[in-house]
């Protein structure tokens, strides 16, 4: 029962599904704000999901139609999968030593799924954006993975819990690991393809990316799995470099975690709203000739210091 | 009208050029407001005109080519309708090289040789106007679509078809 | 790689006009371009031969919606010659303040889509934001935010009285502000430079060989402008700069829009400092006499060119416009030469489309 309870309510389905509706509605009133808007109101994310949900399913002629609706749904599946693992204020569906690769593993798999939703699409801007999603995931996962496995590293397990009680013993990875940190942010950006790293998805050059022809139902899927794939992205930061700490023991766990998340959610929202779009061969070349060295530095410092 | 007139010093520096290279050909000058001189000459004059223009005055730039109906003409019967051609171009003044063409089927060589940016404008007189270039890279319509299979818009004698038929 | 035909327009996010292009990539490199005009031909010279002066001049505004005014002022100018008018000096402030006021309308506007096309919605907003500050001044002055309709043959139809000027002269400095506030981002933010620096170059000759005008001209080091180069009145008395640059690639535009704003801003002030008193516009006949004229003003976009042909009636005998853009757009397949893909959209943004006004 209780595990039922987990897996639907907290922190499961029902709990990610309300902070996805509201860290997207926080992240477009925050860019909003910088941009001299009023912003959307506190609904606007979930009437924009219903919304979807009521839409025409436009089929595409050449595509296979159970790939075409599998995929979203695959995507969220591997997202609600990994946030079993990763813990809320101290909680988790479950927790066991080396949740930290399987969350990664997972949560991979919709940077894939995206990849084969422009793959299978006949239409040449679907197309191009797969192409350069691929490009894309190729130059961010490297320093994002080598990032987040630092934290790991040093505490001396990949369990997730595990790191987060660590940092209450020392402090935050954040202070003792900055680099992998911001590392850990700018791969989470190009993750989950926001501004000024939705190359994939600009609407500028390719309409919609590999999402051109998607609408309706499998649409609102998409759209879940990577407003649900933002909160999770941001869950695990704040555990492995945001986690327990000493001066904040006397504070009630759920609100100071809520706290961390949203300030990590202002800063990728004043991240989209500060620079302009990059090119994929300019990404290509931040990630392999800046970020995977530095992300390389960052362990062997690591591994020196703490081995 | 409250602007500088102007001493129409490059017109002046044209005209002479072209009575000194080609004393035997016969061409009229005007002015046209504002401070515009138009040197009208024969169509087999203008590319040596041009050149006379880029080589010896220093006057490059081709506003646009305007084709234009003559006003006196539609009552010959063997040439039809005259076009003329104008040659707009400007270095601080402006100087306009005017060519008449007969109606019945109208070409001249294409300036693109001399000055590539011309391409479009002459374009736009082809399918307006019916006007061959001879030498142009890419001849074909601009503005019409594809499948306009009708007489080019611009001539008088569409214009006077279209309105017996009761279109605008 | 295989070749990929990707289509861009007639209906495209990026293009807010019918154009269409079909660009053969190869992976992200675009290796050839064909490019297709005449979605927005709706025949206006043609038009022109059916309609009186004046009703023209309404035809004309709409040839382009973002430089309505310049239009109407070269072909008023054109029919004033031909009837040998003469314009009363108010006439020929209040027309040009409204053409420096559309020049910065048309780059806030332009700096804004540019902007867009790059993802940096940001300055977008901003540059969008400030617009609303010119397009307030104008409705003030005519009525219209957009159109404004404010020229007769002989004059304008709008005046101002001393509040009013005071009005927008506050107007104006919260405006230079702002556009001084956008310049320094242009000329600072890295990543907007990262876009835009070395895309789509053209050289001093690739302008002068296509005959290319206005700030694509300038920021290809070609010193043009005819405000200045044409002594027109009431540019003759005021002080202003002509910015150029010799960098040729789309941030040189860039910078030379912006800067232009700013200095059009100064004219602006100066412009209604020096609004001689008088009347705004005098009686224009009916029937405009017989023969041709050519004019030519500064646009936004570069120079625009009215031919006016009249044979005695009220009816035009010919108009032949040719604006701007026409020349910006034959240097495009130069310019998407083996460009990148997300590249495609800087370029395009950079020549500053008006398709309405190439297509007449």
């Amino acid at each position: 029962m209780m595990a039922l309870y987990r897996l639907l309510v907290f922190p499961g389905f029902g709990f990610l599904f309300v902070c996805a509706m509201l860290f997207d509605w926080i992240d477009r009133r925050v860019i909003a704000r910088t941009q001299e808007r009023v912003g959307p109101p506190w609904y606007q994310p979930l009437a924009d999901f219903i919304k979807l949900l009521a839409k025409e399913d436009v089929r595409t002629e050449g595509v296979h139609e159970v790939a075409a609706a599998g995929l979203p749904i695959v995507s969220l599946a591997s997202v609600l999968t990994a946030a079993l693992y990763v813990p809320v204020g101290g909680v988790a569906a479950a927790s066991y030593e080396g949740d930290l690769i399987v969350v990664l593993f997972l949560l991979s798999v919709p940077a894939l799924a995206y990849f084969l939703a422009g793959w299978i699409s006949p239409g040449v801007y679907s197309v191009i954006g797969g192409h350069r999603s691929l490009l894309q995931y190729f130059s961010y996962e490297v320093p994002f993975m080598m990032a987040l496995a630092s934290p790991a590293v040093l505490a001396g397990s990949w369990r997730i819990m595990s790191i987060v009680a660590y940092q209450g013993q020392a402090t935050w990875l954040a202070l003792i690991q900055p680099l992998g940190f911001l590392l850990a942010i700018v791969g989470l950006i190009g993750k989950l393809k926001r501004d000024p790293l939705d190359i994939p998805k600009a609407k500028s050059e390719v309409v919609g990316g590999p999402l051109t022809e998607y609408s309706g139902r499998k649409m609102a899927i998409w759209h879940l799995a990577m407003d649900m794939q933002t909160v999770v992205g941001i869950f695990l930061l704040v555990n492995l470099f945001l986690g327990e700490s000493r001066f904040l023991e006397a504070l009630p766990a759920f609100p100071v975690f809520g706290a961390k998340a949203l300030a990590i959610l202002l800063l990728l929202s004043m991240a989209s709203a500060l620079y302009a779009r990059l090119r994929i061969d300019q990404l290509a070349n931040l990630g392999w000739r800046v970020l995977a060295p530095l992300a390389l530095l960052q362990v062997m410092a690591t591994l020196w210091v703490g081995g | 009208m409250g602007e500088v007139g102007h001493q129409a010093a490059l017109g002046k520096a044209l005209v002479q050029g072209l009575r000194v290279k080609f004393p035997d050909v016969s061409f009229r000058e005007q002015t046209m407001p504002v401070d515009e001189t138009v040197v009208i000459m024969p169509a087999s004059l203008l590319i040596p005109a041009v050149k006379v223009l880029m080589d010896d005055l220093g006057i490059w730039h081709l506003s646009t080519i305007t084709a234009d109906v003559a006003a006196d003409s539609g009552g010959k019967a063997e040439t039809g309708e005259l076009i003329r051609l104008l040659y707009h171009f400007w270095c601080g003044e402006g100087v306009t090289l005017c060519v008449e063409l007969p109606g019945l089927s109208p070409e001249v060589t294409t300036l693109t040789g001399l000055i590539p940016g011309a391409a479009y404008y002459e374009r736009e007189i082809y399918e307006m106007f019916g006007v061959t270039f001879d030498g142009h890279p890419d001849l074909r319509p601009l503005f019409l679509p594809d499948d306009w299979n009708e007489e080019p818009p611009m001539r008088d004698s569409t214009a006077k078809a279209a309105a017996a038929r009761g279109d605008p | 790689m295989s070749k990929l035909v990707v289509p861009i327009g007639p209906q495209h996010p990026l293009l807010k006009e019918p154009l269409s292009f079909r660009l053969t990539v190869e992976g992200e490199r675009v290796t050839e371009s064909a490019m297709r005009l005449g979605y927005v031909h709706r025949g206006i010279e043609r038009l022109c031969q059916t309609r009186t002066y004046v009703q023209n001049i309404h035809l004309l505004e709409r040839v382009c919606g973002i430089c309505s005014h310049v239009h109407t002022t070269t072909y008023c100018r054109a029919v004033e010659a031909l009837a040998g008018l003469e314009l009363p000096p108010r006439a020929l402030h209040l027309r040009a303040l409204l053409c420096e006021l559309e020049r910065i309308h048309s780059h806030m506007l332009w700096l804004g889509v540019l902007a867009r096309n790059v993802g940096f919605d940001t300055i977008f907003m901003y540059a969008w934001r400030d617009r609303e500050i010119v397009l307030d001044i104008m409705e003030d002055l005519s009525g219209g935010r957009v159109s404004h309709a404010v020229n007769v043959i002989g004059g304008v139809r709008i005046d101002l009285d001393d509040a009013h000027r005071d009005t927008i002269l506050q107007q104006l400095d919260l405006l230079e502000d702002q556009v001084e506030w956008l310049l320094g981002v242009v000329e600072h933010e890295r990543t907007l430079q990262a876009r835009t620096r070395g895309i789509g170059v053209l050289t001093l000759a690739d302008v002068r060989r296509y005959c290319v005008v206005g700030p694509v001209a300038r920021a290809s080091g070609l010193d043009i402008d005819l405000r200045r180069d044409d002594r027109q009145a009431p540019y003759d008395q005021m002080h202003y700069e002509v910015p150029v640059h010799d960098a040729g690639d789309v941030w040189a535009r860039t910078l030379v829009r912006v800067k232009e704003a700013v200095e059009s801003v100064h004219l602006c002030r100066q412009i209604l400092d020096t609004l001689p008193a008088g009347a705004v516009s005098v009686r224009a006949p009916r029937r405009i006499p017989a023969g041709e004229a050519v004019t030519r003003s500064e646009a936004p976009r570069g120079e625009v060119i009215y031919y006016v042909r009249s044979d005695g009636s009220d009816h035009p005998a010919r108009v032949k416009i040719r604006t701007p853009t026409l020349t910006s757009l034959i240097t495009l397949p130069d310019q998407l030469r083996d460009v990148a893909m997300a590249d495609v959209s800087v370029v395009l943004s950079g020549v500053d489309l008006c398709i309405a006004c190439a297509d007449r």
